[in-house]
Formats: C-alpha cells, structure tokens, sequence
C-alpha cells in the first residue's frame, strides 16, 4: 500500500503538498472504503445472482431476471427489501449476544479480506505473517456462528450452531496442514511472498510442484468448502432438516450479514486457494514489460484481471459442486475430516519436506507431467461432454441469458 | 544454527536413552490398547518389569560414569541421575503393586501402565532440565498423566471427583509456577537455571525487587502444592482418598520426588538473590507443614487419609532439609545427601505401606478404614508384620530407613545451626509415633472382623517383600546407600 | 506504515459502515411492539428449554481440536525455517526431528482413530 501512496504522491502534485503519513492515511482509508463498497459488497451481491442463475440453469430453470437486465440488480433489490423488513429479535432471546453475533460473523470474513493479495502492489495490509492471519481472524466467524445459535433461543439455531462449530474447527486442522505444505515450499507466511515463489506460467504454480502439493490444494479446497459451510458441507444450515440452522431467528439486516458473510466468503475460499497454490496475480514477464512501457497502471490491471479470473473459475467450480454433490451426513463429515483428510495432510506436509530435501531446486519434468496430465484431464472431461451431448442429442441452448 | 553443529547428538541420545525408551514404551503400549482388542496385562506387565530392569542398570551404569554435562535445556549429573533411580523404583513396585488392579472391569492395563510411563518420563524431564520451561514442561506431563491415572477408577464416584479437584487444583498451581516463570524471565531476561544461578551467585539487584519478589512466591507455590506443602496441601488427603491405591502410592512415592527435584534445582539456583528472605520463608513453610500434617494425622480413621497427612508431614521434614542446604552456603554435600537419602527411604516405606493397603483390598472395593485391619497378625501375619514396620520406619524408630534418613537429615539441620527447626521436627516425629501405631494396636491387640482377606498375587508379595527387605536391610547398614546419595551431588551443576 | 494500523483502520471503518446499516434499517423498517415474538418452532408454541445439556460428542471434536490445532502451529516456525537449513545442508536434521515431533503426533491420532473416539455414533 505503501508503495502504491509512493506512486500517487509522485505523480500527482496535490498529494506533493501534503505530509506522507497523511497521504499514507487517506490512501488506505480511500482503498478501503473503496474495497469494501465497491469490491466485498457488491460481489457478495452479483455472487448470489450469479449462484442463483447458475442453479437455476442446472436445474433447467430461468431463475432471477426481472430486475434489471436479465436479474442483474436482483442482489440490490433483495438488500433494499431486506432494509427496510423488521428486525425481529425473539424475546426469549439473549438479546445482547443476538445483535453482536453478526457483527462478529461480519468482521471475521472482512477483516480477512485486508490481507488478500489483488495486485502486486494493491494489497491493504502485506503482514508478515499474512495467511496465519487469515486463518486467525476466519476463526472469529466459528464464535460469532456458536453465539447465534445460543442466542437465538431455538432448538435449530442451537443445532445449526453446535453442527457448525464441530465442523468449522475439525476442518481447520487439515485446512492448517494443506497451508503448512504452501509454506514449506515457499519458506514464507507472506502471502506477497507466497506468490512471487510461484511462477507466471502454469507449470511453475505450486499445485504442479510435485504430487503432495497437487493433493494438498485438493484437501484446502475440501476443508474451505466445509469451512464456509458451502454443500455438500451445509449441515449446519440444512434447510431440510435445520430450517435455516444457526440463522433461523434473523431478519432484516442481520440476517443480510449471515448472508453477506456466506457469499463473500466464497470469494475468500477462492483467493486463498489461487494466492496458495495457482500463482496468485503473476503475468508473465514478457508481458508485463510490455504493459509498463503502455502505462503503469497497465500491469496492475492485467494482474488483477488474472487474479480475479482465476478466483472466478475457483468460485463456478465451488457452486457447480453445491448443484451436483447431495449433502453428507454429520458423521459422515466427521469421518472425513478426522479419519481421511487429516492423516492424508500429515503425509503431504512428511512428502512435500522429502521431496524438498531430495530436490531442493525442484524437478521441472514433474511439474511438466502434472501440469500436462491435468490439462489432458480437464480436454477429456470435455470431449466427454460434447460427446454425450451428441450421444443424447440434448438441446443445449448455448446462450445463458435466456 | 552453530549450536546444531557444535552439538554432540549422540551423547545426548546416549544420555537421554530412558527418557527416550520410556516415552518410546509408553506409545508403543498405548497403540496397543488401541489396535489389540484384547487386553492381556500379564504379557504387558513382564515386557514392561524387564524393560524397566534393563532402564534401571543403564541409569544405574550412567550414574557411576557420567560427566556433568549441561545443554542448553537439559543437564546430566549425578543429582539427576539419583533421582531418576528413586522414581525407577518407584515405577517398578508401583507397576507390581497394581496388576490385581488393572485388570478389574473397564480398566485397560496397557492405557494405564502407559499413563505411569508417561508420568515418569515427566519426571525425568524435571530431574534433567536446565531450564525453567522444560522443568515445567516436566512437571504438566507428570501431572497431567497423574490426574488421568486419579481417575482410572471406572464407575466409582469418589474417584472421579478426586480427579476434577486434583486437575483443577492443580491447573492452578501449574498456572502460578508458569507465572513465576514468566516474571523471572520478565525481570531477568531468561529462563535458564544457569544463568539465573549466575545472577544470584553475583547478588545482583539491579532486577525489579517487587516482581522478582512475586516471581519466587509465584514459584513456591506452584512447587507448594506440587509437594504439597502446607497451606496448599488441602486436595492431598481427598485424592490420595478417591485415587485407585497404586496411584496414590505413585502420587505420595514418585511425584513427590520429582516436585521436590524441581524446588531443590530452583531453591538452589535462585538461593543467594539477596532481594528474597529465602530461609526465613523455607523455614516457616517447613515448621508449618509438619506440624500441622501430623497434627490432623491424628484425627484420621482412613488409612489412606492418614498416610496422606503423613506424606504432608514428611515434606515438611524434606523442607527442613532443603532449608539446610540453602543455609550451608557452599552447597555441602552431607545436607543435600541426606535430603537425597530421605526421599529415597521415603519412597521405599510409603509404597510399602500402600503396598499392603493394596494387598487388602478386593477387586473392586477397597478396605481402607483402620478398623478394618483389626486382628490382621491373626489372619496374614506377613502383611501385619510388614506394614508395622513401613510404619515404624515412617515414625523413625532405629534400625529403619526411615530412621536413618531422619537422622541425616536432621544432622544436616543441626549443622547448619537450624536447632529450633530441628527440635520442632524431632517433637513432630514423636507426635507421629501416636498415630503411625494406632493401626499396628488394631492389628495386633485387637479380634480379627469378619470379612474375607483376598487372596494375594505373586507380584503384589514380592513389590511388598522388595520394600520389607530394602527398609529393613538399608535401616540396619544405611552408610552405603549415604555415601551413594553424598556422591550423587557432589557435583551438582545447573 | 504499520500494516496493523491499516488494519485497525479499515476495522473500524468496517464497523461504521455496518452500524450506519443497521441505524439505516432501524430508521426506516416498522416496528411491531406488544406482539409475542416466540422462537420459530414449526409454528408451533416451543416446547421445552433448548439450553439444557448437550450430547458430549460436540464436545470431543472441540477437544482434540485444541490438541491437534495446537501442534500444527507449533510445525508453522518449523516450515518457515525449513528451506533455510535444506540451504545450509542441514535438510536432514531438520527433517529428522521434525518427523519425531509428527510421529508422537501420529501416534495420538492412531490411539484416539483405534479407541473410535472419532466416530460420531
């Protein structure tokens, strides 16, 4: 951030006048007002739109399109409502703890949000220490969660909330495993850092550096999922059994920020995930060169275009699976978490540190295979497609904006 | 990461072999009891006695040849290495004693006999640290396994809420110890013994005066309770009470030992800080705590009650000595021998006597009142003749252990010119004759009551017959065993 | 700057943007007063107190939680470093306690996995 209020006070002569740590100060509270209404908020938002219509299209339905252009402001309508609905608080409730537990929801996903990467300059805080605090300041969501539920007074709440936190804290232990392979390769809790140890060009992600860190992300990937109580995860809040879980009391705007978190929150999943092991913003430097000779905002833009693509991609495979996969059962969870993913963590960190020690410089033909391997994965995940489209001759209507 | 390549790893290793072992054992037996669904405690119990002879002569050859040695957080020297004999033995009559235990309903062998492994790799942790944190870290896992073991007792009510006093109690005191720990590295800059020693050793008191004095009174009554020293000895008689008869005998024997390691390293390390009343302090502690455990002794009607204000009794006896030894400024060897010798012989003569408290009870039940052992002489004269003496020992009559230890230990007093400490302890020992022979009257004057005397194993008689001999044996020859325990800390390093 | 402050900063301001929402809601939606707002139950009157005691196996997640959750921070310093020492040719070392450190931790996750304390019936 720094470096980015450096840059603006040398090219723009009003700043020149002003004492830098002002500058310094008004940079980080523009940026951050900046991020959180015009990045969080409104993603959050067209994230729920987007889930909705993506939902609706595998379902073979419309879904929202009457606000605006095909749905697209069907996000701010909800918010409008939601303002202006009742806030409900039940009287047998714990009234304080009730209004508290959102905000604290609230701030655990924001405050995470600070130390996100978006380009190679713009980022709130670069911590040293950037992904423990990550997983640090999300626990605050598992207290704010727990607090709803006994708060609320209600026998779903309280399930929702006990489900939630078993779940939450049992899959932040491998979720701190998979981290733990991230930081063994790259020798630094810097999520800046992070990045840079990774190249441009896929090959050189973290994910192809060798087989235990191709299986890691797939164990942060599962333990995100179960952390952001996204399905088929979403046992604290199973509609079917739960009413809404932990969230069943809430109305108006405190209900938004349980929602608010949710959506959001898929964003952060999918940042993490791209920062960890898919290279975070990094263009190649050949283009990047090319871009600051054109201007130098250019590479800024480019980087953050492929962090947000990447992220993008991350968060259409994360709503494909809550449409495709049934939800697991509470033991079935626990299982997972205790007898499979965490035993499976502990032999990626004991591999990702032999295969450090065997090859310190890595080995170039393995990262080419995996990467190769997956890219062949993914071609015939999609000749499969076709084909089966043809086989039953299914009429695919190729527009999404019907 | 000099310090790495200037390390000497294999004799560390070769040093720190049956901390090592012992750890390695306890985990070996603890995925035993999970993959192996049947529990089978005599195979367990032969691997672990042999395991624990061969532990017990590598300690012992270790003794005999080691070179103090301190690195950064453990040190080698014969001091230790004694202790960790004491606690071996310890071990070994405390595994004998509790195979008719163990194997009662719901109890796994191999969970508990890892719980005792644990607990003893705790101590030798204590007995070895050169650091304040590794001695506490010493003193968590023998507490924590010992809070676990207190409440083995499956099913049985008194057991359970002995262990929710004893581990929440002792949380507490864990957390003053860590305090006083965090504030002598406050005022000081590190948690090293050495360092700490060099400190007093230059009386410097250019540290913070008020925290340091918090520091040590936070120290002291984590360590207080450990030992369980007088105004914090009140959860000793209740779980020694609710705990299954071995562990209490392992609770009185084993950590007493290792707490009493930890006071000594720390009393002596920080003894010479001229900011600390230190003998004044040691002496009211030592004065209060065996008064008043042999004091409420004598309104005891409950075996095990009345050996717990006993053991009370006697770490007031120990304090004695440790306030000796602080006193003889040059860390005289006799002092600190004879408070070497005593635990030893107070180890041997508790277990003995918990020994046959064990051998009276039935699987499941246990036979605890002192009416009880009316007319025993009549029904198993072994055992009555057996605990009279573990309880003539524990009063110091001559020709015990325990005599010989008190008179070491009181000698080592009298030397450091602590007369009215030492008439204080002589009148609590005479006090103590009252009611160590209240059950011994029971047994021998009295008609047998009419309940069936279980019958008794092989290794319960031996564990009993292995304390009978050495009491006896080391009470009528004691000078070896002295000079041993004069050696062990002759050169006693931090 | 104090990448801290920046963080404190952006935290208040994150609560002044909620607490403008919620003063926003509170101005503009209506309020019901004197209506019995019971917790939802089906529609139902509620039955029963639902804060009374909850089934322990909640808890022994929570439990070996603090355990395991504890001893994987403890391995973060451990990765950080880890490249350093593979630079100075002491991979192995480090490796090697490392690998003593996990396999105690191992064999506590073999015990409770053997004693089904992991299973959730």
């Amino acid at each position: 951030m720094q470096q980015l209020a450096d840059k603006l006070i040398q090219h723009c002569a009003l700043l020149q006048g002003l004492p830098h740590e002002l500058t310094y100060l008004l940079v980080e509270i523009v940026f951050g007002s900046l991020m959180l209404m015009l990045f969080v908020a409104p993603f959050a938002g067209i994230i729920s739109w987007v889930e909705r219509r993506v939902a609706a299209r595998m379902m073979d339905r419309i879904g929202p399109n009457r606000v605006g252009p095909q749905g697209f402001l069907q996000w701010l309508a909800d918010g409008v409502k939601s303002l202006l609905k009742e806030d409900i608080v039940p009287s047998s409730a714990d009234s304080f703890l009730f209004r508290l537990a959102p905000y604290l929801v609230f701030a655990g996903m924001f405050m995470a949000f600070v130390s996100i990467p978006f380009t190679s300059r713009v980022i709130i805080a670069d911590l040293n220490v950037g992904i423990f605090y990550i997983i640090a300041v999300t626990s605050l969501v598992v207290i704010g969660i727990l607090m709803s539920g006994w708060a609320s007074n209600n026998k779903f709440s309280l399930l929702g909330g006990m489900r939630s936190a078993a779940q939450i804290i049992s899959y932040e232990i491998p979720a701190g495993l998979a981290i733990l392979v991230v930081v063994l390769m790259s020798g630094s809790l810097s999520l800046q850092e992070i990045i840079k140890a990774q190249g441009a060009h896929p090959w050189n992600w973290f994910i192809f550096d060798n087989p235990f860190s191709f299986c890691s992300f797939f164990i942060l990937f599962i333990s995100s999922l179960a952390e952001g109580n996204r399905t088929p995860f979403d046992i604290p809040e199973a509609e079917s059994e739960l009413v809404s879980g932990y969230s069943t009391e809430y109305s108006g705007m405190r209900f938004v920020f349980f929602y608010f978190e949710e959506w959001a929150n898929l964003y952060l999943i999918a940042a993490v995930g791209v920062t960890l092991f898919f290279g975070g913003w990094q263009i190649p430097p050949s283009v990047r060169e090319w871009a600051v000779g054109v201007h130098f905002v250019l590479p800024h833009i480019l980087e953050f275009a492929t962090f947000f693509i990447k992220a993008m991609s991350l968060v259409f495979v994360i709503i494909w699976i809550r449409w495709t996969l049934p939800r697991l059962r509470v033991d079935q969870l626990m299982a997972m978490c205790w007898q499979y993913l965490i035993p499976l963590g502990f032999v990626m960190v004991l591999g990702t540190a032999t295969w450090i020690v065997l090859f310190p410089q890595g080995v170039p033909l393995v990262r080419y295979v995996l990467f190769s391997g997956t890219l062949g994965l993914f071609g015939y995940f999609f000749y499969r497609v076709v084909f089966h489209l043809r086989y039953t001759k299914a009429e695919l209507q190729f527009n999404p904006f019907v | 990461m000099e310090k790495l390549f200037n390390t000497d790893w294999n004799l560390l290793l070769q040093l720190a072999l049956p901390m090592v072992l012992l750890a390695g054992l306890g985990m070996s037996l603890l995925l035993c009891s999970a993959f192996f669904p049947r529990d089978r405690p005599k195979i367990f119990l032969g691997v672990l006695l042999l395991a624990i002879l061969g532990i017990l002569f590598y300690t012992w050859m270790q003794w005999r040849v080691v070179v103090p040695l301190s690195q950064e957080m453990l040190l080698f020297d014969r001091f230790s290495y004694s202790l960790d004999l004491i606690v071996l033995v310890t071990l070994l009559i405390v595994l004998l004693l509790c195979s008719k235990y163990v194997s009662a309903e719901g109890t796994r062998s191999s969970e508990v006999y890892a719980l005792f492994l644990f607990a003893v790799v705790g101590m030798m942790l204590i007995h070895h640290g050169a650091d304040l944190i590794v001695i506490f870290l010493g003193i968590e896992i023998m507490s924590l396994s010992s809070y676990i073991l207190t409440g083995s007792r499956r099913g049985i009510i008194r057991s359970y809420e002995a262990a929710m006093k004893y581990f929440i109690l002792g949380s507490f005191a864990s957390c003053f110890l860590l305090y006083g720990i965090a504030l002598a590295y406050g005022v000081t800059g590190s948690t090293s013994l050495a360092s700490l020693q060099s400190l007093s050793l230059a009386a410097d008191t250019s540290g913070n005066t008020v925290l340091l004095t918090m520091s040590v009174a936070f120290l002291l009554v984590g360590l207080g309770f450990k030992i369980a020293a007088v105004p914090f000895h009140l959860w000793a008689p209740d779980v020694y009470e609710g705990a299954p008869t071995p562990v209490t005998a392992f609770m009185a024997a084993g950590v007493k030992t290792a707490a009493f390691a930890a006071l000594l390293r720390i009393v002596l390390a920080l003894g010479h800080l001229p900011q600390i009343p230190w003998i004044p302090v040691l002496w009211i502690l030592s004065a209060l705590t065996m008064t008043i455990g042999n004091l409420v002794a004598l309104r005891q009607t409950h075996i095990k009650r009345l050996l717990a204000y006993s053991s009370v009794a006697h770490a007031g006896y120990l304090l004695v000595g440790v306030t000796a030894a602080l006193q003889n400024n040059t860390l005289s060897d006799a002092t600190l021998g004879g408070v070497v010798f005593y635990l030893f012989a107070y180890s041997l003569m508790t277990l003995g006597a918990f020994g046959v408290v064990v051998a009276m009870g039935h699987r499941g039940e246990q036979v605890e009142e002192l009416s009880d052992f009316s007319g025993l002489s009549q029904r198993h004269p072994f055992l009555a003749a057996a605990l009279t003496v573990f309880l003539l020992s524990m009063a110091g009559i001559p020709a015990t252990i325990g005599f010989a230890g008190k008179f070491y230990l009181f000698a080592g007093a009298v030397e450091a010119g602590f007369y009215g400490l030492t008439i204080l302890a002589v009148l609590n020992s005479v006090i103590s004759v009252y009611y160590y022979f209240a059950p011994i009257i029971k047994m021998y004057f009295q008609p047998p009551r009419g309940y069936e005397l279980p019958p008794l194993s092989y290794p319960l008689l031996a564990a009993v017959f292995l304390c009978l001999f050495t009491v006896l044996y080391l009470g009528i020859f004691p000078s070896d065993l002295f000079l041993m325990a004069r050696e062990s800390v002759k050169e006693l390093i931090f | 700057m104090d990448p801290y402050l920046s963080i404190l900063i952006l935290f208040l301001f994150a609560a002044i943007v909620t607490g403008g929402l919620m003063f926003l809601s509170q101005l503009l939606n209506p309020k019901k007063k004197g209506t019995d707002k019971t917790p939802y139950e089906s529609g139902i009157q509620p039955v029963g107190n639902p804060r009374t005691r909850f089934a322990v196996k909640f808890y022994l997640p929570a439990m070996l939680f603090i355990l395991f959750d504890v001893e994987v921070v403890f391995l973060y310093p451990w990765a950080v470093i880890f490249r350093d020492f593979v630079r100075s040719g002491l991979g192995a070392f480090i490796f090697v306690e490392m690998v003593i450190f996990l396999g105690v931790l191992v064999v506590g996750l073999l015990y409770i996995y053997g004693r089904r304390a992991l299973d959730w019936d």
